[in-house]
């Protein structure tokens, strides 16, 4: 399923953020396991998620470092800041209200789930 | 990035293209460039290597890679939006390095060696030291005053040094003390300076002193000098060579009346109520005008110019009374009592007016040397002349106003053998020179402030030479950055900053650690020797300094190249592999120095052990570690690998031949500089200080620089041997970005290091009982001072008890 740009563009930054929250990852990384996690619904340009990473790294929410890779090659892995896992838990309540809001107001309650089964 | 692996089967022209397109908004930061760059390299690899395991066919691999990863023109455009910020800031940091870091590191270090000591230098070129400061009475010049200036010089505008001095007069011709110092520099001996001096000028300038200043003894003196002089010729003949020398001399009047002119001034003079030379109140003045001492350069001048006070008046009073004395003689062997007797008083109120205006030691030592003179030579006359009890009175006065020089002299006897010696070992440079003729008793712990000041001073001129150790490397990082900047063979060398974090790890492992663990070492363990002179253990504290700084500049540069060394390997730039033999020898030696100075506690020992790692390290360093270092960076290559070490570096010719011409290199200028020592210039510590800062660069020049030729020749002759990887890439970019590192530590040495050690020194100062500045005091020494007042107060109280009993008083014990 094809998801409209402006939606999925306001969720890259959480959806990174929580990523790297459970391990530093790598760019490419980052894209595959987005691809796994979400049964490839996600079809992220993979070009795309530098501009993202970068500027998410001059907002001081996520550190890139330069390390050894698995396959020896050395990549860029990002890891969460102190101030990337504040806005990661405000971001998580965020969507959580906004997705409880939508739901209740496009099905009349509040499981997105129930109503599209 | 022909090195990375797994890249062989994408089409490098069209992964370039894309390379170059998606990160061409980024190109006025070349290293975020690089850096995203490479990161997308990453990206395609991984890329390519998942499709291949998915099963991809070869041929396909990087159109589907490239599909995957969308347009490069709006990764570029969004790239540049990400990193707009960022580019902003990350510019102004190298704007900041550039323009405000490394001008401000000049700025400093210049500042430091203009302020630094040159008396540091000094220390080791004689254990005298101070000895050889000379003619710096012109160190306060910029803080006087035009008036004060005056008072300080005279008019230098004028030719001779006795018509500058008569300037100052000249402005106040009321004023005794001025007028008297213009008479006491009638004297000066120089080029011309006697010339126009004669008689009848003199004269008038004599009697013009005893109308301006009457009840002063000195003008009649002065001119009963001038007199004797042409009236007589007087010859001692005594034969100082002897254990007990006789007096020998003879007396020969060539102008009676004249003479007779001459001992009538004489008698004028003892008549006085005083005798003044006004050099003590003319010194006094001086020394007022000049700011309180804050470093021991400062101290140093005003001894110097202590030092420089002439006291004309001493040599012509013992030449008058040797003369009044034969003359009584003569005149007693002739048969004219009445006249010999007048004559043979004189000595007595003459010696206790000197005594009475003297505020130098020597001054003391004349009026009491008059008195051992009368002691010996006048009962001798009175007998012959029958007068025996005269004789008895005589001797007795006499030897009493002596007694207490004597009794000074006996007690210094016992110490005056040692205590040069044991100043030497644990005093200061200027108490082992000022205090060993003076110094009778005294307290371990005042020679303390006195040692460390010197200690002090040597480590303020050391760090001097350091941060002139950090200004070469960056000047020599500049040259490496500039060879390559136009250079085909090599992207142009980027500056690459390391983050705060970086930068205070490198400065805080690379200069603070060191610094902190030598205050700890010299100022708390106990084991840094300090309890000995700089003069004693000097080259100990000379070869620590030396080790501080090559420790400092060493683990600063090896803590940035590494860093360096790692980021330009993110940013795919080829780099050497690090030379770790050498770097472990470098710790090695470095490591075994500092061992081998911990426990040195003797000068002969620390001189041999200085000697020893001197030449280790120096032939590793200027032979070995420098060159190699700057020939890999001019040539952009891996120059000398373990095999052609192995091969050639320790051939015997080449050793020889480096030595050989090193050795010629440095006869003229050692040779220049003994010509430059026999040339006394108007400020030479300085002067000195510049030919050893000149001699110590060229031996490191010459070494380095031969060091470099006969390199340069054995690589051309082994070129089968040379590294074929072109690393200039890497060694313009890790010049550039040592730069603004040495240009931080030569500003955190400068703001941390030189206001402690300037603190420190004017502390010392302030609490050294020995030097204390000698404003108060008008002497060169506290010691000094003490054993003036309480000799001239000694001659002073018996003069008075002699009085007493001259008006029947009692007699004294």
């Amino acid at each position: 399923m094809d998801f409209n740009s402006d939606l999925t563009r306001s969720m890259v930054e959480p959806i990174i953020l929580k990523l790297v929250s459970e391990r530093p990852m790598y760019g490419y990384e980052i894209i595959k396991v987005v691809n796994e996690r979400t049964n490839n619904a996600f079809q992220w340009k993979e070009g795309t998620i530098y501009p993202c990473l970068h500027r998410m790294e001059g907002t001081k929410v996520i550190r890139g470092e330069w390390r050894d890779g698995p396959t020896g090659r050395q990549r860029r892995y990002y890891a969460i800041t102190r101030k990337g896992r504040a806005l990661l838990k405000d971001k998580a309540v965020e969507w959580s209200a906004f997705a409880l809001a939508v739901n209740t107001l496009l099905f009349g309650n509040s499981s997105a789930t129930g109503a599209l089964a | 990035m022909e090195n990375t692996p797994g890249g062989e089967s994408l089409p490098r022209e069209q992964i370039e293209e894309l390379l170059d397109n998606a990160t061409a908004g980024l190109k006025d930061d070349p290293e975020l460039q690089l850096d995203v760059r490479s990161e997308l390299m990453s990206h395609l690899e991984a890329a390519e290597a998942e499709l291949r395991d998915a099963g991809v066919a070869e041929d396909k691999l990087s159109e589907e890679a490239l599909k995957k990863f969308g347009s490069p023109v709006e990764l570029a455009d969004d790239l540049v939006k990400a990193n707009r910020a960022r580019m902003k800031l990350r510019a102004l940091a190298r704007l900041t390095a550039r323009a405000v870091m490394v001008p401000l590191a000049v700025l400093t270090a210049v500042w430091v060696y203009y302020n630094s000591s040159f008396l540091g230098f000094e220390f080791f070129e004689d254990s005298r030291g101070i000895s050889y400061i000379y003619g710096s009475d012109n160190y306060f010049d910029s803080q006087l005053s035009e008036e004060e200036l005056l008072i300080m010089h005279g008019d230098k505008t004028r030719k001779k040094w006795h018509e500058q001095q008569r300037a100052i007069w000249e402005a106040e011709p009321e004023n005794k003390v001025y007028y008297g110092n213009y008479i006491s520099n009638l004297f000066t001996s120089g080029i011309g300076e006697r010339e126009g001096l004669t008689r009848e000028f003199l004269e008038t300038e004599y009697y013009r002193g005893m109308e301006l200043d009457p009840d002063n003894a000195r003008y009649h003196y002065l001119l009963a000098n001038l007199w004797l002089d042409e009236a007589c010729n007087y010859k001692d003949e005594t034969d100082y060579s002897e254990k007990e020398p006789q007096a020998v001399y003879t007396l020969e009047i060539l102008d009676q009346e004249l003479f007779d002119q001459a001992v009538a001034e004489i008698l004028k003079g003892i008549a006085k109520p005083q005798y003044k030379n006004y050099v003590y109140e003319m010194a006094k003045l001086r020394l007022q005008m000049l700011p309180p001492s804050r470093t021991l350069d400062e101290l140093a001048a005003k001894i110097d110019a202590m030092a420089w006070i002439t006291l004309p008046d001493l040599s012509r009073a013992r030449q008058q009374f040797n003369i009044i004395f034969a003359y009584a003689k003569q005149l007693a062997e002739a048969g004219r009592k009445e006249e010999a007797c007048k004559y043979l008083e004189i000595w007595y109120p003459f010696a206790t007016q000197l005594n009475r205006d003297s505020f130098t030691l020597v001054e003391v030592l004349v009026a009491s040397a008059i008195c051992k003179k009368a002691e010996e030579e006048i009962p001798p006359i009175y007998i012959a002349m029958a007068m025996p009890e005269r004789a008895e009175k005589a001797r007795d006065q006499a030897h009493r106003l002596a007694s207490t020089v004597t009794a000074w002299r006996e007690e210094n006897k016992a110490v005056r053998g040692t205590i040069g010696e044991y100043l030497r070992r644990e005093g200061s440079l200027l108490t082992a020179y000022m205090l060993p003729a003076i110094i009778n008793d005294f307290d371990k712990e005042d020679l303390t402030p006195s040692r460390e000041l010197e200690q002090t001073v040597l480590e303020r001129t050391m760090f001097s030479c350091l941060l002139a150790l950090f200004m070469g490397a960056m000047v020599a990082s500049i040259l490496i950055a500039l060879r390559w900047r136009f250079s085909s063979r090599a992207v142009s060398p980027m500056l690459l900053l390391p983050t705060p974090p970086e930068f205070i790890k490198i400065l805080g492992l690379g200069v603070i650690l060191p610094v902190a663990v030598f205050w700890f070492y010299t100022r708390v363990s106990g084991l840094a020797g300090r309890e000995f002179s700089v003069g004693y253990l000097g080259l100990r504290f000379l070869l620590e300094m030396i080790l501080l700084s090559l420790t400092i500049l060493c683990l600063t540069g090896n803590l940035a190249a590494s860093r360096l060394r790692s980021r330009c390997r993110d940013l795919q730039i080829p780099v050497p592999e690090p030379g770790r033999i050498k770097q472990r020898v470098l710790w090695i030696l470095l490591g075994a120095s500092w061992l081998s100075c911990f426990f040195l506690r003797e000068k002969e020992t620390s001189m041999q052990v200085f000697i020893i790692t001197g030449i280790l390290l120096g032939v590793f360093f200027l032979v070995f570690y420098l060159p190699d270092l700057l020939l890999h960076a001019l040539l952009g290559r891996r120059v000398f690998t373990l095999k052609l070490y192995s091969s050639w570096t320790f051939n015997p010719i080449l050793m020889s031949f480096i030595v050989i011409i090193a050795s010629i290199s440095l006869w003229p200028v050692v040779g220049w500089r003994n010509g430059f020592r026999q040339y006394e210039m108007g400020v030479y510590l300085y002067d000195l200080a510049i030919v050893l800062t000149f001699i110590i660069i060229m031996v490191l020049l010459t070494m380095i620089i031969t060091s470099l030729v006969s390199r340069y020749l054995l690589c051309k002759k082994h070129k089968q041997l040379v590294g074929q990887r072109d690393y200039a890439s890497y060694y313009g970019t890790a010049a550039r970005s040592l730069i603004p590192i040495f240009a931080g530590a030569v500003i955190l040495l400068s703001l941390l290091v030189t206001p402690y050690l300037r603190n420190r020194e004017a502390r010392l100062l302030a609490q050294d009982p020995i030097f204390t500045d000698i404003e108060e005091e008008v002497s060169v020494s506290n010691p000094e001072a003490e054993t003036t007042r309480e000799l001239r107060e000694g001659i002073n109280r018996i003069a008075a008890e002699i009085e007493v009993e001259k008006q029947g008083g009692p007699a004294s014990p």
